[in-house]
């Protein structure tokens, strides 16, 4: 063989040995970092725990809000549990709650389908964040067992509904509406008028009935006597340590608290996975693109103009 | 199939790798005498460099079970895009010579590119010296990285040279022509977009 080619070939089994080497070397290096950092979504074997986060306000969202008709809002929250009660690999599952609550309707319905879950014998913990107040809450007493952070805001058992009123101020800058509605209450909880007796008479009526199915709800949920809730369900907030008092919440403890409780309560052991928000980082990232759009941070969402005329189980201060 | 077979028994291939690393005229010579040998060697020189590519630069991080995507997914990625460029890149040093009034053939060009790629296969045994050593070897990385950059430039400028007859500081040119064009692109893409997105965000 020729000199030149004899070099080239040894060349090429150098490079070839270095690779095999590199591989070695990277396999050894996989086994020692194993469970430490850049953990990316690996494909998790066994039972485990589900984890759904519930953030902010709770309502439900128009999915064309969002881009590439992703689910948002309660909707996101419904579906996310349909793929954990689905999911053979999941035997418990934690709600991580951190939200003053929100509308009646999207809160029921979560309600109704962790109830659902409940019944298939998988047990739900819940673990309150900075605040878990009204709808949070209500969220919360259908699970099995209630964590709370001693500091965590909860309670505020009750249904709030709130309509500006305009009218003075449409009267100073001289703006007169002109209504031709069907009847007497199509325009109810207008903004351009105070609001009549009769008026606030209907409103109180589903107001109270929202509240008595909240009670029955809670009573539920948590097992125990409306009277033994009715003396903390006049709206007060509080802390995790009264909630405990209270027997509102079963105890006080962390995230991490909730999940070895999920964990105990399915009699799994103890270096069973966590399955996070089964969301990809790409429609996260999509879902916060589309919040950023629209200037929904801080303060603007708090003011959020669709809050008025709804009928929430909210914490509203 | 038993042409392929032969081919790779007469070693020729060898020979072209040979003058990969010590002259870039011979070089071009060969592609034009070999066609379809320096066609298919090229492709396979692309496989090779992306695997390498994820080997040498996965050397870096704590890899997890996520290196078994990238060593497949992302090698079967990296070699489209590769490929791709390669493809992209040679057609438009071709239009290049064209307009400068030479016969076109971005088959010989789209060869040399695709063989001048062989040289980043000494990347990780390089990297993997200063690796094992524990000596810098991103600083390293980086700097055979550009090395090999200019060697490769190299390579393709004196094979357009050779393909056309052309002076060095001509074929040089026809070699910085993409460049120059994708930064002209991109940067009137930029301004486009700029002004694209003051427009929007203003509007909100």
């Amino acid at each position: 063989m020729d000199k030149n080619r004899k070099i080239i070939i040894s060349i090429l089994i150098l490079i070839l040995l270095s690779t095999v080497l590199a591989i070695i070397d990277i396999g050894i290096n996989m086994q020692k970092s194993k469970g430490k950092m850049f953990q990316i979504s690996m494909p998790d074997l066994g039972p485990g725990v589900g984890v759904l986060k519930i953030y902010g306000p709770i309502h439900i969202a128009n999915d064309s809000n969002v881009p590439f008709g992703l689910s948002s809002g309660s909707d996101a929250v419904i579906e996310r549990l349909h793929e954990m009660e689905k999911d053979s690999k999941i035997k418990t599952i934690v709600l991580r709650i951190n939200s003053p609550g929100g509308t009646v309707a999207a809160t029921q319905e979560i309600f109704e389908r962790l109830m659902k879950i409940r019944k298939k014998n998988i047990p739900i913990v819940a673990s309150m964040g900075e605040m878990a107040a009204s709808g949070g809450y209500y969220i919360a007493s259908a699970c099995d067992y209630i964590l709370a952070n001693s500091g965590t805001i909860t309670g505020s058992i009750g249904v709030i509904a709130v309509s500006p009123n305009l009218k003075t101020l449409f009267e100073k800058i001289g703006i007169k509406m002109n209504v031709i509605k069907s009847g007497k209450y199509k325009d109810l909880l207008s903004s351009f008028r105070d609001i009549s007796s009769d008026e606030k008479k209907l409103v109180q009526q589903i107001i109270d009935s929202s509240y008595n199915k909240f009670l029955k709800d809670v009573s539920l949920g948590r097992n125990i006597a409306i009277a033994d809730i009715k003396p903390y369900a006049d709206g007060r907030i509080m802390d995790g340590m009264t909630a405990v008092k209270c027997k509102l919440i079963d105890g006080i403890g962390t995230f991490e608290d909730a999940v070895n409780k999920a964990k105990e309560l399915a009699k799994l052991p103890e270096d069973a996975p966590i399955f996070e928000d089964s969301k990809s980082s790409l429609e996260r990232f999509l879902i916060s693109l589309d919040g950023l759009i629209k200037g929904n941070f801080g303060l603007i969402q708090r003011f959020n103009y669709n809050n008025f005329n709804m009928i929430e189980y909210r914490y509203l201060p | 199939m038993i042409a392929m077979i032969d081919s790779i028994k007469s070693l020729k291939w060898v020979d072209l790798f040979f003058y990969i690393l010590v002259d870039s005229r011979s070089l071009a010579n060969i592609i034009v005498q070999e066609k379809k040998l320096s066609l298919y060697t090229g492709f396979i020189i692309i496989a090779l460099v992306s695997i390498i590519e994820i080997i040498t630069f996965s050397l870096f991080g704590h890899e997890t079970q996520f290196f078994f995507y990238k060593i497949s997914y992302g090698c079967i990625f990296l070699f489209l895009i590769l490929s791709l460029g390669v493809i992209i890149y040679s057609s438009l040093i071709d239009l290049f010579l064209q307009f400068r009034g030479l016969s076109g053939n971005v088959n010989q060009i789209l060869n040399l590119i695709n063989c001048s790629l062989f040289i980043y296969l000494f990347l990780l045994p390089f990297t993997y010296i200063f690796k094992v050593l524990n000596f810098a070897p991103v600083f390293f990385y980086i700097l055979f990285f550009g090395i090999l950059i200019v060697w490769q430039s190299l390579i393709v400028i004196q094979g357009i040279s050779e393909f056309h007859r052309i002076s060095f500081a001509e074929s040089m040119l026809a070699f910085l022509f993409p460049f120059l064009l994708c930064g002209v692109v991109f940067f009137f893409s930029f301004i486009l977009i700029l002004i694209i997105s003051i427009g929007f965000f203003s509007s909100i």
